[in-house]
Formats: C-alpha cells, sequence, structure tokens
C-alpha cells in the first residue's frame, strides 16, 4: 500500500507571514458552501465576501462563512464594492464566463468551479485573455490535487502499464438528479424556483452530464495521454427520467486519441531471461489510437465514479479515495511458479505439489497494489490556488489552457450526441 | 399519499428513511437532498475517511494549533458541554483512552484545535448519527415534509409527524443479548429521537464500549434506550447514561422533568434473560 501525500507537505511548510489571501466566493449553493467550508480551515485565505442572489443560500454561505465576511446578493455591486484578491465562482455553468471576465477585469485571481464555460467560443476567448493578461485562474478539478492521480500518472510515464491501448471512464449514480422546490407545484412562484434551483437539467444553463460529472473523468484522460482527442462520437438520450427535464439522462461517449509520441514497448523477450528488468525502448512508428470511453448512468450506481485505464503491462482502476494496480501477466513477469522468489539458475521451481490458486473466477487480477489518498483533494486544490495567489504565480495546477481543453472535450461529446454524428477535434491547439 | 423508502450507506452503517407525501418526484428529490446532507456530515465528522475535516484534524492537531471550520468547532463545544453536562460519562477521547477535555485545547478566538496528549483522537462515534439525522430532519422540514422516520444503524432513530392512518411510528426494541429475536418493548415515537446502547454486541465477548473513567472496555450486559426530543440528545444520553452504570444514571435523572427527556429504559440481563425496566420517568412518578 502506498500512502500518498499530495500537496500537504507543501501547506506545512508555510507557516508564514504574510497576510491571507482575501477571497469573495460566489454562488453560496452545494458546492459553494463546500467550498466556503474549505477555505475557513485555511490560514492562507481569508473570506471577505459571499454572494448569491437566491436568499435561503446567501444565507447559508454566510453562516458557513462566519460573521467577518460581508455578503452580497448582486455580482457586479460586489465588485464594485471592493476587489477581493480572488473570486471563486461556483454559480451554474452559464454564469461562469461572465463572471469570471467581471473579476478579471477588476484584477481579481480567479477560481473557477468545472467545467469552465458553457460553450466553446467562450472558453476560448477566455483563455486568449487570461493568457494575455498573465492572470492566476485555476479551474475546480479537484483530481489534479489528488494523490491517486498524481500517482497514477507517474506509473503511467514509468512505463509500468505499457502501452494504454483504451481507457474505459464512468459515472454511474442511481439518483434523480433533482434538487427539492421549496413550494408546492401549484404555488405561483414553483415554475421559476424549479428551474433556478434545477439549473443542471436544462440546456440554456447546464450541458447536462457531460459538463457537471465527465469533466472530472475526461481530465484524467487528457492528462494521462497528454493529448487531445481526435475525434468523437456518442449516443445518449433521456429514457429514465422522463420528468420535464433537457438534458440527457443517459450518456455514452467514445474519444479516439492519436498518440504520436514514443511509446513503451516490452522487449521481446526472445533471448533474454524473462525476470530481467525489462527495459522500456523508445519506440516510434505509425501514430496508434487510444479510445477512451464515457458513460454516465443515472439508474444504477455500481462502480460509481472510476476511471479504468488499460494497458499493456497492466490496469488502474482508479477513484478519488483509492487506486489500485493490476499486473497483465505477460512476458517479463517473475511468474506464479516462483512463489516470489527470484532464482538466477531455474527458470522453474517445482516441488511436487500443484501450485495451488482459488477457484474464485476473478482470481486472474491477482492482488493489486493500492493506492491510497490520504487528503482532502477540494482543500487541497484551494491551498495549491492560493499560494499561486500569493505568489503571483499562474503555473496553476489546472490553469486557463486545460480548462479549455477539458471543455472542448466535454463539450464535443454533447454535440455528438446531439447532431448524431462524428465531430473533430480542431486540429491547431485553441 | 404516497410512501418512499430510501436506503443508503453511510458512517460505515446503513442508513433508511421513509418519507411520506402527495408527490413521489418531490419526496425523491427531498430525499436526495436530506441524504446529501448525511454525507456532508460524513465528511465532517468521520475519523476513517481521509478526505474528513475530523480525521484531517486527528492526523494534524497533536503538532500545533489547527484551524477548523465555524460547524466543526461549535460541535466540539457542544461535546465539550455534554462532557461536562454527563459528569465525563460523554467523552470523545475515551476510543483513544483519554479525557476529552484535559486532551484538548480549543481557542474560540483563532478557532483552533490542539491536541495536548498525542494519544488523543476525536471520535464521533456516539454523537455523529444523531446529528446527521437532525441535520437531515431539518432539510425535510425546509421542504414540507412533515411525516418520516429514519436510522442509522438502528440504533440512533428519529420520528417526524405521524404515519398515513394518523398514529405514530412504531419502533421495536429487540433483546440485545440473544440471538434469535425476541421484542421486548415497542415503543411509538412521534416528532422524537430515540438511540439504543448495548454494552455488547449478539454474542460478543468484549464490548466495544470504553468506560471513560476506568479507560476500559465495559463488562456488564447491559443497554440503554433513550427517547428525546432530537436524535442528538437521544443518541449522546443513552451513550452516557450506559457509561454511568445503572445507579449513576439513576441519580443523574433525579429530578429530571418528563420534557428534556421523554423516556430512559434500561435492559439487563438476570438469570439469563433480560429483563426490561423503565428507569425515567419512574413508573411511580408517572403522572397522566
Ligand atoms: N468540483 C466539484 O466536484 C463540483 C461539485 C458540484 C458542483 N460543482 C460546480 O459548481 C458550480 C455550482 O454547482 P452547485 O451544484 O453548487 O449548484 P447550486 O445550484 O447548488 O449553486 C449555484 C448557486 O449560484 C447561485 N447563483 C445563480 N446565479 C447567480 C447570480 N447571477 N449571482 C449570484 N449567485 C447566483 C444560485 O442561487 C445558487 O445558490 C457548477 O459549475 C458545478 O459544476 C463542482
Amino acid at each position: 500500500m502506498l500512502a500518498a501525500a499530495g500537496c500537504i507537505a507543501r501547506e506545512a511548510q508555510s507557516a508564514e507571514s504574510r497576510p491571507p489571501v482575501r477571497v469573495a466566493v460566489v454562488g453560496t449553493g452545494g458546492r459553494g458552501s463546500d467550498l466556503i467550508r474549505k477555505l475557513t480551515t485555511i490560514d492562507r485565505a481569508q473570506i471577505v465576501a459571499v454572494c448569491d442572489d437566491y436568499p435561503p443560500h446567501l444565507e447559508q454561505g454566510r453562516k458557513y462563512a462566519g460573521p467577518e465576511a460581508r455578503s452580497f446578493e448582486n455580482y457586479s455591486h460586489m465588485l464594485s464594492e471592493m476587489t477581493p484578491q480572488a473570486v471563486v465562482v461556483a454559480t451554474p455553468l452559464v454564469q461562469h464566463y461572465g463572471m469570471c471576465r467581471e473579476a478579471l477585469d477588476a484584477g481579481c485571481a480567479v477560481f473557477c468551479e468545472k467545467t469552465m464555460c458553457h460553450t466553446v467560443e467562450e472558453a476560448k476567448t477566455l483563455t486568449a485573455l487570461i493568457e494575455k493578461t498573465g492572470a492566476v485562474f485555476q479551474v475546480g478539478l479537484q483530481r489534479r490535487a489528488n494523490a491517486v492521480y498524481s500517482q497514477a500518472a507517474a506509473m503511467v510515464d514509468a512505463g509500468m502499464l505499457g502501452q494504454i491501448t483504451a481507457i474505459k471512464c464512468q459515472w454511474h449514480r442511481n439518483n434523480p438528479w433533482r434538487r427539492p422546490v421549496p413550494v408546492g407545484k401549484d404555488h405561483p412562484d414553483w415554475p421559476d424556483l424549479e428551474r433556478r434551483l434545477n439549473w443542471r437539467l436544462y440546456w440554456e444553463y447546464s450541458q447536462g452530464l457531460m459538463t457537471e460529472l465527465a469533466s472530472h473523468q475526461l481530465d484524467v484522460a487528457n492528462r494521462l495521454l497528454k493529448s487531445l482527442p481526435r475525434r468523437v462520437i456518442g449516443v445518449g438520450g433521456i429514457d429514465y427520467w422522463r420528468d420535464g427535464r433537457e438534458v440527457f439522462d443517459i450518456v455514452f461517449c467514445i474519444y479516439e486519441y492519436e498518440l504520436p509520441q514514443p511509446v513503451f514497448r516490452e522487449k521481446e523477450a526472445k533471448s533474454g531471461r524473462s525476470d530481467a528488468p525489462s527495459e522500456a525502448t523508445a519506440f516510434s512508428a505509425e501514430p496508434y489510437k487510444v479510445r477512451v470511453t464515457y458513460s454516465s448512468l443515472q439508474n444504477n450506481a455500481f462502480e460509481g465514479a472510476s476511471e479504468l485505464v488499460m494497458g499493456t503491462k497492466g490496469t488502474l482502476f482508479l477513484t478519488q479515495q483509492k487506486g489500485l494496480f493490476y499486473r497483465e501477466y505477460g512476458a517479463d513477469d517473475p511468474g506464479w511458479s516462483r512463489d516470489g522468489r527470484i532464482d538466477r539458475d531455474a527458470s522453474i521451481i517445482t516441488s511436487g505439489k500443484t501450485l495451488k490458486m482459488s477457484n474464485d473466477p476473478w482470481v486472474h487480477r491477482g492482488k493489486p497494489f493500492e493506492i491510497d489518498n490520504q487528503s482532502d483533494d477540494t482543500r487541497d486544490e484551494l491551498v495549491a490556488f492560493l499560494q499561486n495567489v500569493q505568489d503571483q504565480n499562474p503555473e496553476t495546477i489546472c490553469n486557463a489552457r486545460t480548462g479549455y481543453e477539458n471543455a472542448l472535450t466535454v463539450l464535443l461529446g454533447n454535440q455528438a450526441m446531439r447532431e448524431g454524428r462524428s465531430i473533430e477535434f480542431p486540429t491547431e491547439s485553441s | 399519499m404516497v410512501r418512499l423508502h430510501l436506503q443508503r450507506t453511510a458512517m460505515a452503517t446503513l442508513f433508511e428513511m421513509w418519507l411520506l407525501g402527495e408527490d413521489m418526484e418531490h419526496l425523491a428529490a427531498v430525499g436526495e437532498a436530506a441524504w446529501d446532507e448525511i454525507l456532508r456530515i460524513e465528511k465532517m465528522l468521520s475519523r476513517f475517511d481521509p478526505a474528513a475535516e475530523t480525521a484531517r484534524v486527528n492526523r494534524t492537531a497533536a503538532a500545533g494549533p489547527v484551524l477548523v471550520d465555524y460547524e466543526l468547532f461549535a460541535v466540539l463545544e457542544d461535546c465539550l458541554f455534554w462532557n461536562k453536562e454527563t459528569q465525563g460519562a460523554f467523552d470523545i477521547g475515551a476510543v483513544a483512552g483519554v479525557s476529552f477535555a484535559e486532551a484538548v485545547r480549543m481557542d474560540l478566538s483563532s478557532r483552533t484545535v490542539q491536541f495536548l496528549d498525542d494519544r488523543m483522537q476525536l471520535d464521533f462515534g456516539g454523537y455523529g448519527k444523531g446529528y446527521a439525522l437532525d441535520a437531515a430532519a431539518r432539510i425535510l422540514n425546509q421542504f414540507a415534509v412533515g411525516s418520516a422516520l429514519m436510522h442509522g444503524g438502528t440504533s440512533s432513530v428519529l420520528a417526524v409527524g405521524v404515519q398515513e392512518d394518523g398514529t405514530p411510528w412504531p419502533v421495536g426494541v429487540q433483546d440485545p443479548f440473544t440471538r434469535e429475536p425476541r421484542e421486548l418493548r415497542q415503543i411509538p415515537l412521534t416528532n422524537c429521537g430515540l438511540s439504543t446502547s448495548a454494552t455488547f454486541a449478539p454474542g460478543a465477548e468484549t464490548s466495544d464500549l470504553v468506560d471513560p473513567r476506568r479507560a476500559g472496555p465495559l463488562d456488564q450486559r447491559v443497554a440503554c434506550v433513550v427517547a428525546a426530543p432530537t436524535a442528538l440528545e437521544a443518541e449522546v444520553l443513552s451513550t452516557a447514561l450506559l457509561a454511568m452504570g445503572k445507579p449513576r444514571a439513576r441519580k443523574y435523572l433525579e429530578g429530571r422533568t418528563p420534557l428534556d427527556l421523554f423516556q430512559v429504559l434500561w435492559i439487563e440481563q438476570h438469570e439469563e434473560s433480560s429483563i426490561l425496566n423503565e428507569i425515567f420517568p419512574l413508573p411511580s412518578s408517572a403522572v397522566s
């Protein structure tokens, strides 16, 4: 088992004297409240204001932020009254672009919840602006601060998986994804309140499962493969929760990546001994393809949110809390027949008894190597962001470019499903 | 009228909810919101989930003061209150073998917590389920669900309103020390929390509960059932009364009015079989 330490060390080093970063949070609903609570546990943050235009949520935000934070119902008004050093944007997707712009124009650093923007155009414009000004900007894809995923990336880079051929990403859950409305259906305010609270269910404010869930996991794919996809096909529909929602309640996409880089191939063990350390040989030929599948269901939660990274030498099963690495039994495997011993003189060790394995049909999986997360990735992503704000360092752990590529990935998936055709990714980046 | 049943795992146990109302779609959405609230509290109070706030405090507070969020600070103050109120019988340091009141320094002005004894570990095992059920009930109230029954691991129960037919929610108290199910009492609940604590799991050789005064496992086969206005009070008091033992518990309850506490039942073994007695209010003093 490996206990990966993530960003904790960085935080500990800096019992420092710099004044805390003055932070304002806009959108104090579900996620905004989480972020507020985390911020109140971080020395280098001081929440100076919270803002939400829905009074019950603003009240909740104030409660979590503590008595020193001012509260505002109007975002522009807040920014005209004060200039926080950093603004945290946790409003519905459709608001992200405008709110980020306003904060950046006021000279603030911005932490914007995923997905970066509601449209590709917006994400592109925002990225260009940020890259021009050098503003500190981070997208809230917290797996970027999660030690399981850093470890996974390091294992991929070290060639432990061999050549990756496919990644299967899923976020399956079993619930309606619907927020309750505080008044009954017969109340005149119900229709407005319902749309406001259930913004995730309508195209006007949201891009559905792709922006709300898939963004996390397709960022993992882009990160591990160090590339954008080339094309995507997909199907989606509203097949279970037929309750008036517009966005799909089930999505299946297949992304095709083309990787031109050198890849790790095991040396053909023709002459050499199979237990000799296998050298990863740089091998460059035709670009090869990797397929990444993404699915979201809302009526079966088996294996929840997880990614399965499949390589010629091994498989990684990743979740936020835990990662598992399984080896493929292959050419350079030290072998079951050696019982863990490396004997230089014998290829096989026999002792008269048949090696006992279980009859369990899953025995081929073997014992996994475990990667444990020991920390809270949401808190850690905020710690990392605040440090970059203090250092005025635009190289955040999930910068605008990454956010743009992520938005492009999920939004083109939606386009493929909605238009029922294969969509090509733009070849020139940005 | 329709009834929604929701069953999920959290806090290393099973939670269930039954919600009554007119509109299934609304009930399902409220059920999810109540469930999210329970998960949120688990993320605050768990010492097993490394991403939880409590786990972070447990990892770091022995090294120096740790900044905690407003809610956790309030929870810790509440635990300190209950520790004093129950004369040390309720103690979130008991599992670690230390006294919370002595081993933790809390500073309100900086909102920090520091462990003065490096064995100290916060443990909300006798607090969290009740706290979570009360919070879930606030969500139900916010969204106008007036009839519901919820439990965490069957040991913490909260009843809101009444059933479809207007009767209270019936909760059966089972003999904790026999393997074959035997109901000792049925308690009708409405707008009320209930919690049971037993020193031994059925068939167990040693207790998983600790006597904070002796810092060893409890040794008598006894169980305590408390009905109280909130699930939190019921849980804290059933834990504390059990740790006190019957004589001290009786003394502690003397002179209280049935308003702060509805009912306390005591289960003990007598000649190999379990008997259940009311120790509060005492049957003789039961007016009305
Ligand atoms: N990183 C994660 O794990 C994660 C988890 C959940 C949500 N999110 C993201 O966080 C964002 C918010 O999601 P949520 O689930 O908290 O939604 P939510 O509906 O609970 O909260 C959004 C809040 O924004 C407020 N708001 C809307 N328009 C506003 C305006 N013009 N001015 C001020 N406030 C306004 C709403 O009143 C609401 O309180 C989304 O982008 C979502 O994708 C991220």
